[in-house]
């Protein structure tokens, strides 16, 4: 599970102007709320809207899950990530680092 | 450890004999069960321990839906994390013999196939296929799985020939008559019909190409430019058709158009082929792969799209607005619980 591992990312990086979102596509309200009760995320968790708000799918045509975008200080998406394999915090790691 | 994997099966043993002393009315049904055992597999981090479980959740369950779900993990596992190829291949075999219906015969056909192919046993994709035919007329659907294994195994000929079959389903005739119970918009159906057209002319274009057959390719691309690009939201197109064109480029010592191709799939998505693609084309312009790096860096300069300007709601019920964040660097996860 990635999010668990951004979690050690950010907390390695925040002081440097860092931050994590993550947004959980699927409105499964409780059920979100208990994974990042129990994996101790402290970083910034929203939920996708719904109607007229939903994004995940309207906005950003995801491909597949997890999905991750590597954003610079100009607000621009420099890399991607989908799926998730052992190794790949390092990479995101190395990104974000390389963007700070 | 091995206690929650004996604690697991211990559950299903319990389930399946209780299950038998009342009658089949009181076993759970493959989906409940799946779910079960699913929630304990989260827990277990060992591989030979989740494919234990799986296995003889397929052993409990056999010819379901969720059996083949089931060997799907078991294959990634023996495959990715326990270098067992022989033992993925025997069970995918058992397991395809185990099978009685079609459709759930054709998928693990299909895991069957690929896995035969890696390891360098004779396979034919085309009977797979056939044998599914012989049951009921091939949806579009059943066509793409085809052609997707055909990609990843180099079957060129059975790509065109189950590419072409496709062609019959991108119109709006066919999408509405696949999802009966759906009141999709005109706007909805135009879209996924282009789209349907976009994987079409993909692999016709990518079959023609791996064919050598480059003239016929050309045409099927000028003929996919009328269609509307179908990306993501950072430009990866949902469909293989750049990187056919890189390659088919690049076979016609046009390196500079080719790296035009194959630039977004090659640097955000995660096409293999196309950075390959990208590093081959940058090696026939410069000679070696001296400034490689420099020059990606400045192509996703150039590709690197900005973030929506989209406002979400966090958990305690505030707005958050992402474009507001200028300033940080961020990485955005989209994730769902499961």
């Amino acid at each position: 599970m990635e999010l668990p591992r951004l979690q050690k990312i950010w907390e390695r990086n925040r002081d440097q102007g860092f931050e994590v979102i993550a947004i959980e596509s699927s409105r499964e309200t409780a059920k979100a709320k208990k994974f990042i009760d129990g994996a101790g995320l402290e970083f910034t968790c929203l939920e996708n809207g719904e109607g007229d708000d939903e994004v995940v799918d309207r906005v950003f045509r995801l491909q597949g899950y997890p999905t991750s975008y590597v954003v610079d200080r100009r607000g621009r998406v420099m890399f991607h990530h989908w799926g998730w394999e052992d190794g790949d915090e390092k990479k995101i790691e190395a990104e974000v680092v390389s963007l700070l | 450890m091995r206690f929650r994997v004996v604690g697991v099966l211990c559950c299903l043993t319990v389930v399946w004999l209780v299950g038998c002393a009342q009658g089949e009315q009181s076993k759970p049904s493959a989906a409940e069960a799946f779910n079960e055992m699913w929630n304990h597999l989260d827990q277990i981090k060992v591989p030979v321990d989740h494919v234990l479980i799986l296995e003889q959740f397929m052993a409990d369950y056999p010819d379901t839906e969720q059996a083949e779900n089931a060997l799907g993990d078991v294959i990634y596992y023996r495959t990715e994390k326990m270098d067992d190829l022989p033992g993925a291949i025997a069970v995918t075999r058992r397991t395809l013999d185990q099978t009685l219906d079609p459709g759930l015969r054709f998928k693990i056909g299909l895991r069957l196939h690929k896995l035969k192919h890696k390891a360098g046993e004779p396979t034919d994709l085309g009977v797979v296929a056939d044998e599914l035919a012989s049951h009921r007329e091939l949806g579009f659907l059943d066509h793409l799985d085809v052609v997707e294994m055909s990609e990843e195994t180099g079957q060129w000929d059975i790509m065109l020939e189950h590419a072409t079959a496709m062609v019959a389903f991108a119109n709006s005739t066919s999408f509405r008559a696949a999802y009966p119970d759906d009141d999709f918009s005109d706007e909805r159906v135009e879209f996924s019909v282009n789209r349907r057209m976009a994987w079409v002319l993909a692999y016709r274009g990518g079959a023609l190409v791996n064919l050598g057959r480059l003239e016929q390719a050309e045409e099927v691309f000028r003929e996919a430019a009328d269609i509307p690009a179908i990306t993501d939201f950072v430009g990866i197109p949902v469909t293989p058709l750049d990187v056919f064109r890189g390659q088919a480029a690049m076979l016609l010592n046009r390196p500079d158009e080719a790296a035009e191709y194959f630039a977004v799939d090659a640097l955000m998505g995660w096409r293999s082929d196309a950075k390959r693609g990208l590093e081959d084309a940058y090696v026939a312009l410069n000679g070696g792969m001296d400034g490689y790096d420099e020059y990606c860096q400045a192509l996703r300069e150039q590709i690197a799209r900005p973030l929506a300007a989209v406002t979400l709601i966090n958990y305690e019920g505030l707005p958050v607005d992402l474009s507001s964040r200028a300033g940080t660097v961020m990485v955005i996860s989209f994730w769902n619980p499961g």
